[in-house]
């Protein structure tokens, strides 16, 4: 009688156990995502233009901005045959990223015969930091200053200068 | 006999007796909830291959061959147990996970947990809450699109 009751009362132990383990474990589904994009790459549209100069007998710098405006300091003197302009790139990449700039400190432009004239003060617009839209896309302007030499040779002078553009 | 007999039964009593105390211990289920998604983020792909790695403290790490894009944040896992005040619970990661999109997969797998998987407790409150990390594979030139995928886990009283 005694066995019997105790093998019951096992019996029902074992049934509250099993019930005990249905409860014992919780599980939770989740999601993951990433998103792979673009790389970042930049082309030129437009060339830095600073347009037609007349040099003097004393130095002088022609500064185009970033919105293309152009001015002058000290002896030079600015012609008008010639439209000057900002430079504009075309930056592609991730939506809503930000990327870093990086502009060239200082070039030469050259000419068949002269001297060749420094170009400085690189500016961009956006500065430093750009921001790519919904699209993935941006227009970066950038300027800068050009340093005409006392009499400078009359000549077409032309250069190139490289814009990086980084994921920051 | 009878009288040995006796006492093995007594103690046969008292051993149902105990684990029915520790049963009735346990009886409110143990409960998972998911609050936040695990997100690797915008990543560049290159021509070589690399890794996204997501701790589960959060933050994100890279790599091998991949850029990090900075378009929308990064974020670990997070999740809220619910069950039985004061019982030790241990949580179960998977080993790995699938994520698709745009005709392409990558696998994230390495999952990891804070705290770690084992010997958890539920608070005095009943409640208790873990974030999990994992570790993205970016194959070479990983066609650029918008990844998916869902992973099970599992926490479980000790």
């Amino acid at each position: 009688m005694k066995n019997l009751a105790i093998t019951a009362a096992l019996a029902a132990s074992l049934g509250l156990l099993s019930a005990g383990v249905a409860n014992a474990s919780g599980t939770a589904g989740s999601y993951a995502g990433a998103e792979i994009v673009s790389a970042l790459s930049i082309s030129n549209n437009v060339g830095l233009e600073f347009g037609q100069i007349v040099p003097t007998i004393v130095i002088g710098t022609v500064t185009v901005s970033t919105a293309g405006v152009r001015s002058s300091a000290g002896g030079v003197t600015l012609g008008n045959g010639m439209v000057p302009a900002a430079s504009s790139f075309a930056v592609t990449g991730a939506p809503s990223n930000t990327y870093a700039i990086t502009l060239p400190t200082s070039i030469t432009l050259a000419a068949a015969a002269g001297a060749p004239m420094v170009v400085d003060t690189f500016v961009s617009l956006p500065a430093v930091t750009g921001a790519l839209d919904v699209t993935g896309a941006q227009t970066l302007l950038v300027g800068a200053t050009l340093h005409v030499g006392v009499s400078q040779a009359a000549n077409p002078y032309s250069g190139t200068f490289n814009v990086t553009v980084a994921y920051n | 006999m009878r009288l040995r007999a006796r006492p093995l039964m007594a103690a046969a009593t008292a051993l149902v007796a105990i684990l029915l105390a520790r049963r009735a211990a346990a009886v409110i289920a143990i409960d998972l909830t998911a609050n936040a998604n695990l997100g690797f983020g915008q990543i560049v792909a290159t021509t070589t291959a690399g890794t996204v790695t997501v701790p589960p403290q959060g933050g994100r790490t890279s790599s091998g061959g991949v850029v990090l894009g900075n378009g929308f944040a990064a974020s670990a896992a997070a999740f809220a147990v619910h069950g039985q005040p004061n019982t030790a619970y241990s949580i179960t990661l998977p080993s790995s996970c699938v994520l698709s999109g745009g005709g392409s997969s990558m696998t994230a797998d390495s999952f990891l947990s804070n705290p770690p998987g084992g010997q958890n407790l539920v608070g005095a409150a009943g409640t208790a809450s873990f974030t999990a990390g994992a570790t993205l594979h970016v194959g070479a030139n990983q066609r650029s699109a918008a990844y998916s995928g869902t992973y099970a886990i599992t926490v479980s009283y000790d």
